[in-house]
This record gives C-alpha cells, structure tokens and sequence, in this order.
C-alpha cells in the first residue's frame, strides 16, 4: 500500500501536456515528455499499440517479450520511415489497428508469423504517425526517445495487464473477456477511422 | 510471476499516468467529457435501442458456448462499421424499420428459445447492428469531441450487451427459462411498438 502511494503520489503534482506541437523547447525533460505524450494522448496512434499488446498476449502470455525484438526494429524503421509518409498513411495506420483488434477478437489460435507482422507493422505505423513528417534529426533527441518511451510503455501495459490477468485467472470468461475489450478498441478505431476519413 | 507482473503493471500505469496527466477542467460542458457522455447514453436513452441490445446477450446466453461471447464480439464491431457508414455519410435505406425489427425477431428468437447455428446467428445479429451502427453515426453531435463519442457509444453498448448476459445467466434454471423467454417476449413488443408507430 505505502509502495503504491509512493509510486502514485507524483501524480498530483504532474503538469499540463502539450502535445504534437513540438514545442517543448530546450528543456530535454519537457521534450522526452513531449514524445512520450504524442504516443499516450493521441487514440489514432495509441489505440492500435493497445490492441496489439492485447493480441500478443491471447497470442502467448510472453507474446510482448517475444515479439519485442520485432517491434522495436519496426520502431526503428518507423523513425526513418517518417519523413516518406503522406497524408493518408494514418488512416491506413488506423485500418491496421481495426485488423489487429479483429483478428485478437475473432481468431481463437493466432499464428505466430501473424503476431511477428503485426508487432512490425504496428511499431513501424506509431513511429511515422507520431513523427508527422518530421526527419530522424529534426527534432531533439530527447523527444524521439519521448516517443520510443511512449510507444513501448503502452504496449507493455497493455500487454502486461491482459498477461496478469490471463495468468492470475486461469478461466475461458477471462480470455473472452480480454477478446471483448479488443473488440471494443476496435469498434473505438472504426468510427476513428470514420471521422479521420470524413475530417471531423 | 504474477508478483512481478503486478508490480510492473502498477509501475506503468503510474508512469503513464504521470505522463499524460493534463489540468483539470471538469465541469465545462465541453470537450472529451461531453462527447463521452453524448456517446454512453446515446444507446442507452433510445428504447428501440436498448431492447436490441440486451437481446443480443440474451440471446447469446442462451444460445450458450461460444455464442455467448461471439455475438457480443461481433455486435460493436459491425456496429461501428455501421456507425463509420453514417458518418461517411453512405445511405441505408428503412434504418428506422431495421431497428424496430431487430427488437422484433430477436425477441421471438428468444421467446422460441431458437438454436441458430452460430454462423446464422451472428449474421443475424450483424445485419441488424449496421442499422443500429448507422443511426448512431448520422445522429453524432457536432459540438462534441468524437474520440470522447465514439468511446462511450461503444461502451454504452457493451455494458447493456454485458446486462443482456448476465440476465441470461438465468437460462441455467427452468424457472429463469420462462423468465428469459419472457423477456423475450417484451423485447419483441417493444420492438413492434417502434414498428407500427405506436412508440
């Protein structure tokens, strides 16, 4: 208990985020956060990391360490691959989080080489939205490693909690569970996708 | 394990919360809040709604395993690709009359305890979430945050699907049976009262 108070009592004492204007300025604390926000506020880009943390471990409950390899060389890609991509990559991105969430939903076995492409494409997808166009030296380092930060802290989560709870409650209510909140992120990123397409 | 697992899960939420921590501005009426609520009540005030919708647990209840978790699976998602559809702005023709009947048959499916193959059933429920999906997308508030829209119309939806199973839960004893079937039978009335302009 005083470990959890401890760990959460910086929370109230956390400041406002700025994010995607890439503003932060000089100070690398405020610019890691600023990466880091990018990745965590946004739904486009966040919600697809989610869905896949959630896929990887219905795929195994180790998926994430597993496949982590994979995800961070798409990351890397992604960081290269930013200034390339043109405007409506991110809602192909968006497509890709919708198949993700379909296939953890709807697939009761997923195929390893399924779980490996997604884990590439989705760390790839993350990196080039939430950059932007922006070039690999553009910004300041310390916001790429904001965003590297931001994009695997979300999958962690995501995959470390449908781990705990697919390991601590060994019961089928427990995997449909975790197959339903896939569903639901997906249904989120369809009608996200609708708005994007339709500038709302 | 699971010791480290808790302790890391508790790690990182903390760290992501502190990250994406922002003022607070509660209460303003505007924004993410107002979109979300917009979105959670939207199926829930709708009586047309809220029968079909408890229907699908219902019924997938008693259609047992694995209907009772695929059809709540599919339902949000076609349901928001019927949503996508009203947002885009593509036309459905008779969207009121879908609605209505979807509280009709699924209603009666339940009330003759009908076992659908589960491919059926799911097409079933498919058809009939697009015509729920695309009301909901062309009635979006403009003034609201979508994101914050989208979350809780999805939400919204789940819970009552959730309410819908855990009242047939029910279906494990005879008596909850006729209870089930029962509702079932309110849920088709319901259904042919939007119908026939009655509601």
């Amino acid at each position: 208990m005083r470990r959890a108070l401890a760990v959460l009592a910086p929370l109230g004492f956390a400041g406002p985020a700025d994010a995607h204007a890439f503003s932060a300025g000089a100070d690398s604390y405020a610019q890691f956060v600023e990466g880091a926000s990018v990745i965590l506020i946004y739904p486009a880009i966040l919600l697809p990391i989610l869905v896949l943390g959630l896929l990887l471990s219905l795929w195994d409950v180790d998926g994430l360490p597993k496949a982590w390899p994979i995800f961070l060389g798409g990351q890397f890609v992604g960081l290269f691959a930013a200034p390339l991509v043109g405007p409506g990559a991110l809602s192909a991105f968006i497509g890709l989080g919708v198949a993700t969430a379909a296939l953890a939903a709807l697939l009761s076995a997923i195929p390893r080489g399924v779980a490996f492409g997604l884990a590439g494409l989705t760390g790839m997808g993350a990196l080039a939205m939430a950059l932007e166009g922006h070039g690999l030296f553009e910004l300041p380092t310390f916001t790429h490693l904001g965003l590297l930060f931001g994009t695997n802290l979300a999958a962690a989560l995501a995959a470390s909690l449908a781990g705990l709870v697919l390991v601590r409650f060994q019961a089928d209510w427990v995997r449909i569970g975790v197959r339903v909140a896939a569903s639901w992120i997906g249904a989120i990123l369809l009608l996200t996708l609708a708005f994007e397409l339709s500038g709302q | 394990m699971t010791d480290r697992r808790s302790a890391f899960v508790t790690f990182s939420l903390a760290i992501t919360l502190a990250v994406v921590a922002m003022s607070a501005n509660a209460h303003t009426g505007e924004g993410i809040n107002s979109g979300f609520a917009s979105g959670f009540w939207h199926p829930i005030y709708g009586w047309d709604h809220v029968v079909a919708m408890v229907a699908v647990g219902l019924w997938g209840a008693f259609l047992g395993a694995p209907a009772i978790w695929i059809l709540p699976v599919v339902f949000p998602l076609v349901m928001a690709f019927g949503g996508a559809l009203g947002v885009l702005g593509v036309p459905i023709p008779m969207i009121e009359t879908g609605i209505a009947l979807s509280g009709v048959v699924l209603g009666l499916l339940i009330v003759f305890a009908v076992k659908a193959p589960i491919w059926a059933a799911a097409v079933i429920v498919g058809l009939f979430a697009i015509f729920h999906g695309h009301a909901h997308g062309t009635e979006l508030p403009e003034a609201f945050s979508p994101y914050g829209y989208a979350v809780g119309f999805v939400i919204g939806t789940g819970l009552l699907h959730m309410a819908g199973v855990g009242f047939g839960v029910l279906t494990r004893s005879e008596l909850g049976r006729y209870a089930v079937r029962g509702a079932g039978g309110v849920i088709a009335l319901v259904g042919a009262a939007f119908l026939f302009g009655l509601a």
